[in-house]
């Protein structure tokens, strides 16, 4: 066999190895000595090697999922107003409506997301928080450990390449091993969840006031986080779900069903989010966002081993972000009647309506 | 147009220009055309009777402009067919005199040393050489008419030579291996000596046939002929007949490899004409290897298709094959 460019490779090598990590066709020119004559191969002999994908643990992508996560979303600097997380009040419903997310008007009552950034934030490259703690359950990253900033401990070990030195793979780089896991969460807005400490606090409820001589109602900036707790313990000593729950729902004659509209919620948020928009749709599509298989299945030619990380590293980013911005993934949304729930009427006395 | 007329002035000679071989003693090949011919006026045609029976046949011959020893750069003739299907793989049947883009430009007293005649406007050679090749018909009869393209004059004449050799008549087979499979001059005998055709394997024997007519050259295979091939081992082999050419000429027959022993073997083929004329030629021996290669992972040789896990330290090594297509003994080549 001729190595080509393979160092030490003898001329009359009989056989060729390496690891190997490709399929391909492997062609071997033949020179024999038959008698005084040297002859060669009229063609080359050739075989067609085909690759099966490793099927050790570690190349089945980890995933988990914390139901019921957080006791505080839509709590921390008056809820998220752009996405609707905020105190179930009227002004707040009004408000929602100047931003895309909520268009028509809307609380939102839960969020799927990854849990790692809500709980830490995300650190942007300049030490800035890209996403703040405990404000949003955001589908981003997909995969952690993202970056050396926000996984310092985790980062160095994420995966480990080799290079291949021999054989008909020799220059490819390959992942060895990977340690990539999805942290997946979803939360109910803190003010219809039981037994939330910051969602029954009065002190928590706000609303966001719009400054009309500010003059730009998509602004987030033209609203004021106003706090609603003078008003309410004014009225009830009740914390806001208790008092929904016993309040009268008009289209019913009933008091509100406040824990089945819970059960909705939590429904919608693990069936839809997690099982159907990333289990199951990442399951259907391996090859682009199940970093297990594509890893386990990488051939990479390059000239030293950070090169070959940095290429990685860009592609597990690339497809963090593809993840979150696909429309039948982690940007997939379906609105989903949850059941009937009171407002705060905070224009009229924080009393409950309809 | 005028009464076509035939005026015999010189008697031409009667060989082919590609190589000839000797050959038992036959009669003279049927001449078509074998004189001077000249155009007074460009009316004037010289028409003749053609019939080609049911096996086909080639036509070979040479011209030269009036009584010179080569055809100029100025004067061009043209045979044609009646009924045209007499031709399907030439329009018109012949062409005579320089084509330009393929023969050298006249340099020297307006001497053209590549050009003669070109069956359908292409030269089809002999090997890839410059020698040309012969032309072929189907069966058929009709009607030949060879005419000026030029303006007519006492000096616009052609020597030309045409005859027809009948593919039922041609005497014997030989075969030789041709420089590659796609092209059919044949290979010189050390590059003969320094092959080894691979059994069992996509390798195939590229084999080119000549058929001899006594003394008067030896001709491609006739384009109606069917092939077959034997091996030594009893096996008939699948035969490939290409064409490199892409119109009539030596075609290249490329013959499937069998599983057999390493070393020399002989293959023999025969070829067979529409009105069951065979020809066989003597056995042709060739230098068969039969090795494969194998992918082997942990001491075991994986089975084909080969499939490895990735990641898997394989080796892929020539192992000498028995005749049945398994490893002989333990150890590598």
């Amino acid at each position: 066999m001729n190595g080509g460019d393979q160092t030490g490779f003898a001329a009359d090598s009989t056989e060729w190895t390496g690891t190997t990590v490709a399929p391909g066709l492997v062609q071997v020119s033949l020179t024999i000595q038959t008698g005084k004559l040297a002859r060669t191969s009229h063609k080359a002999l050739i075989v067609f090697a085909n690759a099966r994908a490793r099927t050790d643990a570690q190349w089945t992508t980890n995933r988990s999922i914390c139901d019921d996560c957080f006791d505080d979303l839509a709590v921390k600097n008056g809820g998220h107003l752009p996405q609707a997380v905020v105190f179930p009040s009227y002004v707040n419903y009004l408000s929602t409506k100047n931003f895309p997310a909520q268009p028509n008007g809307a609380i939102c009552l839960g969020l799927t997301g990854e849990r790692i950034g809500y709980e830490s934030g995300i650190l942007d490259k300049d030490n800035q928080f890209a996403l703040e703690p405990h404000t949003l359950l955001k589908p981003l990253p997909l995969y952690r450990p993202l970056d050396p900033k926000n996984d310092p401990a985790e980062w160095p070990g994420r995966f480990t390449v080799s290079n291949i030195t021999s054989g008909p793979n020799r220059t490819y780089w390959y992942v060895t091993s990977q340690r990539y896991h999805t942290e997946w969460a979803y939360a109910v807005n803190a003010f219809i969840r039981p037994g939330s400490a910051p969602g029954a606090d009065p002190a928590n409820y706000t609303h966001w006031k719009y400054d009309p001589n500010c003059g730009t109602p998509t602004a987030v900036a033209c609203y004021t986080n106003e706090s609603l707790a003078s008003c309410w313990t004014a009225r009830t000593s009740l914390s806001f779900l208790d008092a929904a729950s016993q309040k009268i729902n008009p289209n019913t004659g009933q008091p509100y069903d406040m824990a089945r509209l819970l059960t909705n919620v939590k429904t919608h948020e693990k069936g839809f989010h997690w099982q159907l928009a990333l289990v199951d749709y990442i399951n259907g599509k391996k090859t682009t966002y199940d970093i297990g298989t594509i890893l386990e299945g990488l051939a990479v030619v390059g000239p030293n081993e950070a090169s070959v990380k940095a290429f990685i590293d860009k592609l597990v980013l690339d497809m963090n972000t593809a993840y979150a911005n696909d429309p039948l993934g982690g940007g997939n949304e379906r609105v989903d009647p949850p059941g009937d729930m009171p407002y705060v009427d905070d224009t009229n006395g924080c009393v409950l309506f309809p | 147009m005028r009464l076509s007329r035939l005026l015999l002035v010189t008697t031409v000679l009667t060989s082919p220009l590609f190589a000839a071989k000797p050959g038992p003693a036959v009669p003279p090949p049927t001449p078509i055309y074998a004189n001077l011919y000249t155009f007074s006026d460009v009316t004037d045609t010289y028409p003749a009777s053609i019939s080609v029976p049911q096996d086909g046949a080639w036509f070979y011959g040479s011209a030269t402009f009036g009584g010179q020893q080569y055809m100029d750069c100025s004067h061009h003739y043209e045979v044609d067919l009646t009924p045209s299907s007499l031709s399907p793989d030439y329009s018109p049947f012949l062409k005579v005199g320089y084509v330009s883009g393929i023969d050298t430009p006249c340099v020297f007293s307006n001497y053209c040393y590549s050009c003669s005649m070109n069956f359908g406007g292409f030269k089809p050679k002999t090997y890839f050489t410059s020698s040309n090749g012969p032309g072929w018909l189907p069966a058929g009869s009709g009607l030949a008419t060879l005419r000026t393209l030029n303006d007519g004059s006492l000096s616009d004449r052609v020597s030309l030579t045409l005859y027809q050799v009948n593919a039922n008549d041609l005497q014997g087979m030989t075969v030789f291996e041709p420089m590659a499979n796609d092209n059919p001059a044949p290979a010189d005998q050390t590059e003969i000596e320094s092959r080894a055709y691979i059994a069992a394997s996509d390798d195939k024997l590229p084999l080119v046939t000549e058929f001899t007519y006594g003394s008067y050259g030896v001709f491609p295979a006739p384009l109606s002929a069917t092939f077959s091939a034997t091996w030594d081992i009893g096996e008939t082999a699948g035969v490939q007949v290409t064409n490199p050419y892409g119109h009539p000429g030596y075609g290249i027959l490329l013959i499937d490899i069998p599983k057999m022993k390493t070393g020399n073997h002989k293959v023999t083929v025969s070829a067979t004409l529409p009105s069951g004329k065979t020809f066989t030629a003597s056995p042709y021996q060739v230098f068969v290897y039969n090795a494969a290669i194998e992918a082997v992972v942990g001491g075991t040789v994986l089975p084909e298709p080969v499939t490895f896990t990735r990641g898997n330290t394989v080796t892929f090594r020539v192992r000498q094959q028995d005749a049945k297509g398994k490893p002989t003994g333990s150890s590598a080549i």
